[in-house]
């Protein structure tokens, strides 16, 4: 399996994410990265996969679309 | 029912079989747990973990009822899961329906989140959306 890591949000973009984010949800992220021992541009990712397929965890298994 | 869904992922068959390995482990965790020992259904799932995970919802005869992962096993099911309703319509007994999970930690993504995936899409068939052997 070739996994494109290129289709996930680097450490560097989710840096310039969160500081155009509202304080409160960069600390709700954060906080969710912490709680769940994920890096925060895993966490970033996965609310934008999981807002578009209820069953995605990543971009690389979004399916926009599913279970809506 | 999930719904149709015509977006190709990016993913060929993998030849990892270490992967394969971790995924098959996961899905023998969630799809053999002997019934008793899963999850009974409760209102606020608190014993459920409150993390990324796959899923199985089983029933007590008829095997497994549905499988799907979500970014959140808890919340996911406090918010009241569709393959709940389904069972309710079929009239299968609350104390007949049980939940097994597996959490997904981040060291393990992206391959083993693809091969996740293919597992849940082969499964795809009715009765909610899996159809795989249970233990007798």
């Amino acid at each position: 399996m070739q996994v494109k890591l290129s289709e996930q949000i680097s450490s560097a973009d989710a840096k310039i994410i969160l500081r155009h984010l509202p304080n409160w949800i960069q600390d709700a992220l954060i906080a969710r990265a912490t709680e769940i021992d994920y890096p925060v541009e895993a966490i970033i990712e996965m609310a934008i996969a999981s807002f578009l397929d209820t069953e995605a965890l990543s971009f690389i298994d979004c399916k926009p679309g599913r279970g809506q | 029912m999930m719904s149709s869904v015509t977006h190709n992922l990016p993913y060929v068959p993998t030849n990892n079989s270490e992967i394969q390995n971790q995924a098959k482990s996961v899905l023998d965790a969630i799809a053999f747990t002997p019934f008793e020992q899963c999850q009974p259904l409760s209102r606020d799932f608190s014993d459920i973990p409150n993390s990324p995970g796959i899923y199985a919802v089983r029933h007590r005869s008829q095997g497994l009822l549905y499988i799907g992962k979500t970014k959140s096993l808890r919340g996911h099911f406090k918010g009241g899961h569709k393959s709940f309703l389904w069972a309710w319509l079929d009239q299968y007994k609350s104390e007949d329906v049980r939940i097994a999970v597996q959490t997904i930690p981040y060291s393990n993504n992206p391959a083993l989140l693809l091969e996740l995936e293919a597992i849940i899409l082969r499964a795809t068939e009715p009765p909610y959306n899996v159809q795989i052997p249970m233990e007798s």
